[in-house]
């Protein structure tokens, strides 16, 4: 059940290459302490992981992290590993923003890259593309000609005045002062081009063109140096910690405040102070906002398309509509409110557009908006909350959740069941066994219902182990559509949409909500989701001690999201990176008989 | 005003429109003419070998459960066309066909298995999983830019990507979500629409009248110089993964920086219009018009040798493509899974997509240069992830490879019906067609020392 090389933390795993698969062993023990709890039902899931994970080409990744043996008890509290973080998309225009002190132009930049569900991973790990830089340097150009052009320029032929210039743009895009060889490459650049185009203007746009493009720019560069008390791990400069706190927070660079501090080396004692001020912003709402978005991995639904035979309500506005519905409430009732999280899966209440309530068949008339008024970004939305006599409770009721985890003309109980598993509780569902014929070919022909169709996933054996996993809770949700719509019947024969999840049984959808927001590994896994965020990176077993005592917080303080933001981001780990690994890691190289 | 050429002889200053260096104006002009062909055709007239091309045309989710309804009936020269394959009569002369060859590769996660081998000849690696458990990446550079890395300094652009569809799987790392790869987690993002592309390939064309452009040219440099600095500061206080990350990015900047001299000195390109950008009208994607439209940039753009290589990532692997001319209304990768019942539109899903593989054919046949066209001078790797979505097979893969390859594959083609080979062969055959030599090719179970002589002439 539990597989033996990597049952107990203190054990090393030596593999081919004599190294430790520390790494790879933190998923098994992670997932699979959860598969015990569930009652171990193995899913074959542990048979084909671990026989993955055993595999050296398995763990043979470009993962920095460095292979500290795990009888190692003394690994230091950390936050990641020492790294360059690419902007994102929503982190670039912050940065232009703050610049111009104004809203940023449209920009033709590169499309952002989410690795395990998070931009923030993604552009820890992924390269740079060439189309990218390519990018990066027409949209630089056109930032540098509207800053340029909205401010008041000193003379190039007086002394200092494109050093001046250089230290002070430099200062706000590379959010650390710049050493004196880093003035004079800019100054001498800037007076390269004044010269040569015989324009003062010219100089100074070259010169903030150019600082755009710098990696100091275009990265955040968390890499620290090492730490005097401890090995492996590397104390972040107090510039690094306060741009590391602010995109955290804001997804933009340091305000004024926190780049002051930064300057006077008091970021680490102000911290809470800073942490609590930014996210009272109208920045860190929209922070959260993009965040509790990938959490719930809402972005694909803005292109996922219905049948329009079967549902041609479903259209673009629809489900934009949708979407906004479970991002605003979502924000509104966890950011804002800072309602306990677990509430956001019992709670009726949530914010519709009138096109939404047509299609829940409510009435929303806007007399009946309550004074929490409306976001900026979402004038259409008004406050609402389900009676009791209806069927929607909690946010997976929403249709953006229904219609997301469906098929085009079907729903998919296996779908919503491993969003379940994976997105909110962290519970990695293995992929089918290779070769394996998907089809389900023993369907009886007089199936109406979903239950009656997959109904070889429970009886074949080579199925049930991960569909259990993932059908029950899916079946739960059959009283909804593949958008999303209540429905009592499929195909005029009555749904049975009772179940168990862990050993708890429940009768429908509002049940199974209410066993999901109490069930222990919801909230854990949100403390996890908040970590990878925060860091860019997964976990290591280092970690797991940390994420105990964020979760620790995170329940002192009623489950609130700003709670858990806060106290991540004041916890001293917070400080600190793990040293990255120097070398390659072992991979087979091309050309490599095997 | 006249213009060097790579013949180091000047065409006339008119077949060069103006560009401005960060404006949209384009520079058109002419394909390789016969004047600066030797007698024959066959090179350039100083002596130098015509440019040698590699292609990958990438359908996601296999051909469907019927073999038969893609794999020719007869083998050797005098096979015929396959029900999936006749949209491609017209061209049947270019292909190779390329039978009952296998993924040898040992990794255990369906669609990933394929695509990653059957682009780069080598295993993936599995992401950190997370919550997700199923994400992976390349572990080592894709084919195409093995030949980019071939012409490496001779072309302004290394290699080109497209995409037709836009219902790629993205919750699953790079591995199925884009073609081209420099690297794990390193990969060269595809565009599907024709209007960027255009942009991107014959916007920087800048001319050299203006002092002006001449000089904004030098000064980008100095840009670039002075990034390049920081970028090698930078690499000497970083772990591997990230020194790694920052070598792509020099070399990127340094690529646009060359881009700046070799497109003054590059070939001027027939001319086009600008492309419509063709949006999706809902789950309706106009695949026929961006293939027309990228065929037609793709012919442009070899043929003035902006560069060699190139993907055509027509749909993705686990993609969600809804062929629509086809009957579907339901995703590729949902329909590949939803029972044999489903299997004749997922056959004819196969048969639009060959019918627009041969739109790019024939875009290809149609461009002349010297005596023959661009199809003589490629070699070009149409295949899938697996040949049955349903099973994930990956034995008895979908393989044409159209071209001649520079005389280097079989021409007229033959069906080649391999027993159980593995398909990095293929992938060996088609890399020395481009002009490699190479002796091996592949890592772990794709590792060959053979190609596939029999496609070879």
């Amino acid at each position: 059940m539990f597989p033996a090389r990597c049952s107990e933390p203190g054990t090393s795993i030596a593999g081919a290459a004599g190294r430790p698969y520390r790494h790879a062993c933190a998923w098994v023990r992670t997932t699979t302490l959860t598969w015990l709890a569930i009652g171990a039902l193995g899913c074959g899931a542990s048979d084909s992981r671990s026989a993955e994970t055993s595999s050296p080409k398995e763990t043979a990744t470009p993962d920095p992290i460095a292979p500290v043996p795990l009888e190692n008890a003394a690994d230091p509290a950390v936050f990641g590993v020492a790294a360059l973080r690419q902007l994102t998309t929503r982190e670039y225009h912050g940065a232009v923003t703050a610049l111009l002190h104004g809203p940023s132009p449209d920009l033709s930049l590169p499309a952002d890259v989410q690795l395990n569900g998070l931009t923030s991973v993604g552009h820890l790990k992924t390269a740079m593309s060439g189309i990218a830089a390519q990018r990066f340097e027409s949209t630089a150009f056109q930032v540098a000609q509207r800053y340029v052009a909205s401010i008041n320029l000193c003379d190039p032929a007086s002394p200092d005045c494109f050093s001046q210039f250089v230290r002070t743009t430099g200062r706000e895009l590379w959010r650390r002062p710049l050493t004196e060889a880093e003035v004079a490459r800019y100054v001498a650049l800037a007076t390269q081009a004044w010269q040569a185009l015989a324009d003062p203007k010219e100089g100074f746009e070259f010169a903030v063109a150019a600082l755009l493009q710098s990696p100091y720019f275009l990265y955040r560069v968390e890499v620290g140096e090492p730490d005097a008390v401890l090995l492996g791990r590397r104390r972040l400069s107090n510039h690094e910690l306060a741009t590391r706190l602010s995109f955290f927070l804001t997804a933009a660079p340091p305000d004024a405040e926190l780049s002051a501090s930064a300057d006077a080396g008091t970021v680490r004692q102000r911290l809470p102070e800073h942490a609590e001020r930014l996210l009272t912003t109208l920045g860190a709402r929209d922070a959260a906002a993009a965040f509790l978005s990938e959490y719930l991995q809402l972005g694909p639904l803005l292109t996922t398309e219905k049948s329009a035979a079967l549902f041609p309500s479903y259209d673009a506005s629809l489900r934009a509509a949708m979407y906004q519905q479970t991002a605003h409430t979502l924000t509104e009732l966890a950011f804002v409110e800072g309602l306990d999280f677990r509430q956001l899966f019992t709670t009726r209440r949530t914010f519709l557009t009138p096109q939404l309530a047509g299609f829940y068949g409510v009435d929303n008339s806007p007399d009946t908006s309550a004074t929490t008024g409306a976001a900026p970004t979402a004038e259409a939305l008004s406050p609402f909350e389900f009676a009791q006599s209806t069927p929607r409770v909690g946010l997976l009721s929403h249709a953006s959740f229904l219609a997301l985890n469906a098929h085009a003309s079907s729903t998919s109980p296996t779908r919503r069941g491993k969003f379940v598993r994976e997105v909110l509780l962290c519970q990695a569902v293995a992929p089918p066994p290779p070769g394996l014929v998907s089809e389900l070919t023993t369907v009886d022909a007089a199936a109406k219902t979903s239950r009656e169709r997959l109904k070889q996933h429970a009886d074949n054996p080579a199925c049930r182990d991960c569909h259990l996993l993932m059908d029950p809770i899916g079946l739960g949700f059959e009283n909804f559509d593949a958008i999303g719509a209540f429905r009592e019947t499929q195909n005029d024969a009555p749904i049975d949409p009772s179940g168990g999840l862990d050993g708890k049984v429940f009768d429908n959808a509002a049940q199974l909500s209410a066993l999901i927001a109490e069930h222990p590994a919801l909230t854990r896994c949100l403390v996890r989701t908040v970590f990878h965020q925060a860091s860019g990176t997964l976990a290591t077993p280092a970690e797991e001690p940390l994420l105990v005592e964020l979760h620790q917080h995170f329940a002192e303080q009623g489950y609130s999201l700003p709670a858990l933001l806060l106290g991540s981001a004041s916890h001293p780990a917070f400080d600190f990176v793990r040293e990255p690994s120097a070398t390659a890691p072992d991979a087979l190289a091309p050309g490599e008989a095997p | 005003m006249k213009r060097r050429t790579v013949l180091g002889g000047t065409l006339p200053r008119r077949t060069v429109l103006r560009g401005a260096l960060f404006g949209s104006a384009v520079a058109v002009g002419l394909p390789l003419l016969s004047p600066m062909l030797n007698n024959n055709g066959t090179a350039l007239a100083q002596g130098g070998a015509l440019p040698r091309r590699l292609g990958v045309f990438f359908f996601g989710n296999g051909r469907g459960q019927v073999a038969e309804r893609w794999t020719p009936a007869l083998t050797g020269p005098l096979w015929e066309l396959s029900p999936q394959l006749q949209p491609l009569a017209n061209v049947k002369e270019y292909l190779n066909v390329v039978s009952n060859s296998q993924v040898l590769v040992q990794s255990l996660r369906e669609h990933h298995r394929g695509a990653v081998a059957m682009l780069s000849g080598a295993e993936y690696i599995a992401h950190d999983p997370g919550n997700a458990g199923y994400g992976s990446t390349f572990s080592t550079q894709s084919i195409d830019q093995l030949a980019a890395d071939a012409a490496a300094g001779q072309t302004p652009f290394r290699s080109l990507e497209v995409r037709i569809s836009d219902k790629i799987a993205r919750g699953e790392g790079t591995a199925v979500a884009e073609l081209s790869h420099n690297g794990p987690h390193n990969f060269n993002p595809s565009e599907s629409n024709p209007a960027v592309i255009y942009e991107r390939l014959f916007a920087a064309q800048s001319s050299q009248d203006s002092t002006r452009t001449h000089l904004l040219g030098k000064l980008r440099t100095s840009v670039l110089d002075a990034v390049r600095q920081d970028i090698s500061d930078l690499h000497r206080r970083v772990g591997y993964a990230d020194r790694a990350r920052l070598d792509q990015h020099f070399e990127n900047i340094r690529g646009l920086d060359r881009r700046i001299d070799r497109l003054a000195n590059a070939l001027a390109c027939r001319q086009t219009p600008i492309p419509q950008d063709f949006p999706a009208d809902g789950a309706r994607e106009p695949l026929e018009e961006r293939t027309r439209a990228m065929a037609e940039l793709i012919s442009v753009a070899l043929s003035c040798d902006l560069m060699r290589s190139f993907t055509f990532q027509y749909t993705g692997s686990v993609g969600s493509t809804v062929f629509w001319q086809a009957g579907s209304t339901e995703g590729h990768h949902s329909l590949s899974h939803a029972g044999s019942a489903a299997q004749d539109e997922i056959d004819r899903a196969t048969v639009v997509a060959m019918e627009h593989f041969a739109i790019l054919l024939e875009a290809l046949r149609s461009s002349p240069e010297g005596d023959g066209n661009l199809l003589d001078s490629s070699a070009i790797l149409c295949t899938s992830d697996c040949s049955n979505g349903q099973t994930h097979s990956v034995e008895d893969m979908p393989i044409v490879v159209a071209g001649r390859g520079s005389g280097a594959l079989k021409y007229p083609g033959v069906h080649y019906r391999a027993d159980g080979n593995n398909t990095s062969e293929v992938l060996l055959s088609l890399l020395r067609a481009t002009g490699l030599k190479l002796a091996t090719f592949g890592s772990g179970g794709g590792f060959v020392q053979k190609g596939a002589s029999e496609i070879e002439a």
